[in-house]
């Protein structure tokens, strides 16, 4: 039997590879990009609808639910991104500090 | 010596034009940034003759327009840099008596420090106050005021005091640079005019630069 919150979890995740998908046809993603996240969306809504196959994984890591497993991975992911778009941020943030000074000394080469 | 005045401004239409003006008694190597302004800062600073004044197309912060400034220094090859504030705070003869004493001492940089008295708003003396402590102790250095906008150096010493801050955190990045390098540095008293006390750093700036502080002196 599906649980309520594993419909909520397979919503979320169709919407999302939905998403890519949308993405994709814009242009916005690559095809390899776009491949990356349709299998990172199939493999969560997979994992949603058989939680099961997780079990060995959980019993090795000593971890009493799946729910717990779930929850510390869903963590370590927030922390990657968190910190991956702040060094992308870090970087946007250089390179337009760069831009922004290289146009306004263009016009002291004017003068000079 | 060829000084130059580097004045980097944000939303400063009302003091910019006697700032430039006050400044030009002593000297004509005026570099005024704008960072963007949404006033007319730009334009104001345009209509005084014999300065340069360069545009940041968009807004970066004190630290990147004060960068821009320096580098465009370098370029008219100046000897010595003085960056002053754009809101009337500092008094021009002050940068005067700063780079007489950086010559007169061969110094690398000379900071100008404030009276931390009752004429400073009192959030902001005891926050400076405590922020000087922290800052004197971790970056090696003696200054009786790390949040004062006046500085003078010398252009060769501008590649070791170099900052990364885009923000007003340039103010300890300096200092931290500073005692890193083991620069010859001395204070002078200057005279603070505050004519808008919502201006400038308040607490939760002082707090995240002393963060920032943490992180460029440790990371």
């Amino acid at each position: 039997m599906i649980l309520g919150i594993q419909i909520l979890g397979l919503i979320f995740g169709l919407f999302l590879a939905y998403l890519s998908f949308l993405h994709y046809k814009r242009r916005e993603f690559g095809k390899l990009q776009f491949l990356f996240w349709e299998i990172l969306w199939m493999g969560f809504t997979f994992i949603i609808l058989f939680p099961g196959i997780t079990e060995t994984l959980i019993q090795e890591l000593n971890i009493a639910r799946a729910m717990d497993f779930f929850m510390i991975l869903g963590f370590m992911f927030l922390v990657l991104f968190t910190f991956y778009n702040y060094l992308t941020i870090n970087k946007i943030k250089q390179k337009l500090e760069e831009k922004v000074r290289e146009e306004a000394l263009k016009g002291l080469e004017k003068k000079l | 010596m060829n000084l130059v005045v580097v004045i980097p401004a944000y939303n400063e239409e009302k003091t910019i034009g006697e700032v430039i003006s006050e400044l030009k008694k002593y000297t004509h190597n005026i570099i005024v940034v704008d960072d963007g302004s949404r006033d007319n800062t730009y334009l104001k600073a345009k209509t005084m003759n014999d300065i340069t004044v360069l545009r940041h197309k968009i807004n970066l912060g004190k630290g990147a327009t004060s960068k821009t400034g320096c580098e465009a220094a370098l370029k008219l090859g100046a000897d010595v840099i003085a960056l002053i504030d754009a809101d009337n705070q500092h008094v021009p003869e002050d940068v005067m008596k700063m780079a007489e004493k950086l010559e007169k001492e061969n110094l690398d940089i000379v900071f100008g420090v404030r009276l931390l008295d009752e004429k400073m708003p009192f959030l902001k003396r005891w926050g400076n106050k405590m922020l000087t402590k922290m800052i004197n102790c971790l970056a090696g250095i003696s200054l009786a005021d790390t949040q004062s906008g006046l500085k003078v150096f010398k252009a060769s010493a501008y590649p070791k005091i170099a900052w990364d801050a885009s923000d007003y955190s340039l103010e300890t990045e300096i200092m931290l640079r500073t005692g890193k390098n083991k620069l010859k540095y001395s204070q002078l008293l200057i005279q603070t005019v505050y004519n808008d006390t919502f201006k400038g750093m308040d607490i939760f700036d002082g707090i995240k630069y002393f963060f920032n502080f943490l992180r460029q002196k440790f990371l």
